[in-house]
């Protein structure tokens, strides 16, 4: 990977206009990400994400941005301007860890971006809905602040053309609150697209994720779910589709950090053409998250003959007082399935669609919003050729 | 002549030789009754009319309405009128009895149909076979028990009105009522024009229906051709005699 023209005048040149004490953070980062080593994308012997080809030269970023929101109690607001009107949410929350060289990268460029917050008692009836339209390379961030019992769905539907995009959201559900967070990625199949997705959960709360994967060459996606507090669970479900060349490059984990906490992991996919995944679960549960339960679960199907799955599941646990299991598989179309249902005078492609469709249905069942079930059957038969 | 088979021989991609010279008719309106033991090929004979991919036809011909229909795959034959009972029903997940319906019977009639004078048809055909209406909304087969399933296969033929039935052993798995049920089934599906090809071991469909015609296999092999008097014969006598 190979990142040009960025170096401190540019950084400074371009956020002149942020307080100081930001564009100082970004300096560092900066400064970190040039002594880093790469990020190397290898997992065991033989399974790698390629990223040799990416060269990025453009940082300037330009999205279409349609946010629908009609509940006044809540404040959303552009990063920018959140910067300093809420510096001192900003400084608690702006990406506080960081894993990888690229979020190194993310932190000292990041441009657009939201900040929600949802004061203590708000419950939202009506769903918020971002719909990001990507013109350029993009470097966007999401800050999602839930409060005290409070209660929100949102949906992002990402598009765009064939740009580089990193993206990091930071999900933090207070005391009794319940975030779902729906992520329909369907952009062009020619963009790389970097997303980091984390939530942190307090006592009580419940938080979780719903990724569909459709768009990419290249689609690396990590979701990190962190049962920071007692009684906290989470959900991370997701459901992908890769045809053409995509290679995707998707991680789910749950981190128990404290007693009585609960969490699923559920993803199911789709391979076509000469598509490939390498796919990462963990289930992580710490020393004192005694009375906890973590599971995962992995499926692969694969339509064609070129294309491929790795999965790596996995668990570390560090108490035993614990339920904790795993699961994953990789299956070809059933030929003898494929023949009972084209006996009953539906021609092949039409049957191909149906077993995609039903191997689909156990995670998409796990969906409450209709609407957005539908969405994704839509989108799950444009995929199928 | 609906269906004619001449001097079919079918072995599996393998290259394992299953079936020798098979000669059979089926004419219009006609119900005809395959039997014989275990393994003999009936289930082949079977899933070969119906284009079973996993096997293939080395030399001869099915003639199906006066046509050749050796190289049409399964859609194609079922949308031609051919139906085929399952001897064990595949189990599809996630796709409910009666969306896969309402699809296969719209490509069948080559017609969209509605969802609402679909439910309808369902319903009334669920009512004719004593079939909880709870079932439309199960998954094809899943976890259905044998019985289940096979009421499942009549169902399908039910609502798609084919013109040449094949029951592959449709009889077995079935309790006495859901027996009765699925035979008085048959015979209303009896027109004087649809045909039946009945593959069963046990000839206990043979209460209900009566056939025209009784095939007898024997390892890969038609070894002999009688009237319904040879069904009960054998139900007596038992293969072993026959050469
Ligand atoms: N796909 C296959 N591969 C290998 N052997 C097969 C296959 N299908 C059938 N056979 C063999 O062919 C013979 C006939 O099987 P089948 O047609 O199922 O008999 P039946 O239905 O009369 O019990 C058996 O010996 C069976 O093992
Ligand atoms: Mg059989």
């Amino acid at each position: 990977m190979k990142f040009e023209n960025l170096n401190e005048n540019y950084l400074k040149r371009i956020f002149k206009d942020e307080p100081e004490w930001f564009v100082s953070d970004r300096l560092k980062s900066l400064k970190l990400f040039n002594q880093a080593k790469e990020d190397s994308f290898r997992y065991g012997s033989t399974m790698k994400t390629d990223v040799s080809d990416i060269k990025i030269s453009d940082y300037e970023s330009k999205i279409n941005l349609v946010l629908k929101n009609n509940d006044s109690r809540i404040i959303i607001k552009d990063f920018k301007k959140a910067l300093t009107e809420d510096d001192e949410l900003i400084r608690k929350f702006f990406m506080k860890e960081i894993k990888t060289r690229m979020e190194l990268l993310h932190k000292a460029i990041v441009q657009e971006g939201l900040l929600i917050y949802i004061p203590k008692n708000v419950k939202v009836k009506e769903d918020i809905t971002i719909d990001y339209e990507f013109l350029t390379n993009s470097f966007d961030y999401l800050l999602v602040i839930a409060e005290e019992n409070s209660e929100l769905n949102i949906i992002e539907r990402l598009r765009s053309k064939e740009i580089f995009r990193s993206n990091v959201v930071e999900i933090y559900a207070g005391r009794n609150s319940k975030v779902n967070f729906y992520s329909i990625q369907d952009m062009d199949n020619n963009c790389i697209n970097f997303s980091v997705k984390r939530s942190f959960a307090g006592k009580d709360s419940e938080c979780n994720f719903y990724n569909f994967d459709f768009g990419s060459k290249l689609n690396y996606s990590d979701t990190y779910s962190e049962l920071v507090e007692e009684g906290s669970c989470s959900k991370i479900k997701g459901i992908y589709f890769g045809n053409e060349k995509q290679h995707f490059n998707l991680a789910s984990s749950t981190h128990h950090k404290s007693r009585n906490t609960n969490s699923d992991i559920f993803t199911r996919g789709i391979l076509d053409d000469n598509s490939n995944i390498i796919y990462r679960g963990l289930v992580k549960i710490y020393e004192n998250a005694e009375n906890s339960n973590g599971y995962q679960k992995e499926d692969a199907l694969i339509l064609s003959e070129n294309a491929k799955a790795d999965s790596i599941p996995n668990l570390e646990i560090n108490n035993h007082d614990v339920k904790c299991s795993h699961s994953s598989s990789i299956s070809h179309l059933d030929k003898d399935k494929l023949f009972y249902l084209m006996s009953r005078g539906i021609d092949y492609k039409e049957c191909t669609k149906i077993m995609t469709e039903g191997f689909l249905m156990e995670v998409l069942n796990k969906i409450d919003k209709e609407e957005i079930k539908e969405e994704i059957k839509q989108l799950i038969k444009s995929k199928i050729k | 002549m609906i269906l004619k088979t001449k001097n079919l021989n079918v072995s599996t991609k393998d290259n394992l030789d299953i079936l020798h010279n098979i000669n059979l008719n089926v004419n219009e309106g006609e119900v005809v009754v395959i039997m014989g033991p275990n393994g003999s090929g009936k289930s082949t004979l079977a899933n070969i009319l119906m284009g079973n991919p996993n096997y293939k036809i080395d030399s001869g011909e099915i003639i199906y309405n006066n046509e050749k229909i050796n190289e049409l795959s399964p859609d194609e034959r079922a949308r031609k009128g051919i139906f085929l009972s399952f001897q064990y029903p595949a189990e599809i997940s996630g796709v409910t009895i009666s969306n896969f319906l309402r699809t296969a019977l719209s490509s069948i009639k080559g017609e969209k149909i509605s969802i609402i004078s679909f439910k309808k048809l369902l319903r009334k055909k669920m009512q004719m076979l004593k079939i909880d209406e709870k079932f439309a909304d199960r998954y094809l087969n899943e976890g259905f028990s044998g019985g289940e399933k096979k009421k499942t296969e009549i169902l399908q033929m039910f609502v798609l009105e084919p013109k040449l039935c094949i029951l592959d052993e449709t009889d077995s798995g079935l309790d006495v009522d859901s027996l009765k049920i699925v035979g008085e089934g048959v015979n209303k599906l009896k027109d004087g024009k649809r045909s039946f090809l009945i593959i069963t071991h046990y000839n206990r469909i043979l209460d209900y229906i009566k056939p025209n015609r009784v095939y007898v296999m024997k390892k890969g092999k038609v070894v002999k051709e009688g009237s319904s008097k040879l069904a009960f014969e054998l139900e007596k006598k038992g293969y072993e005699d026959i050469e």
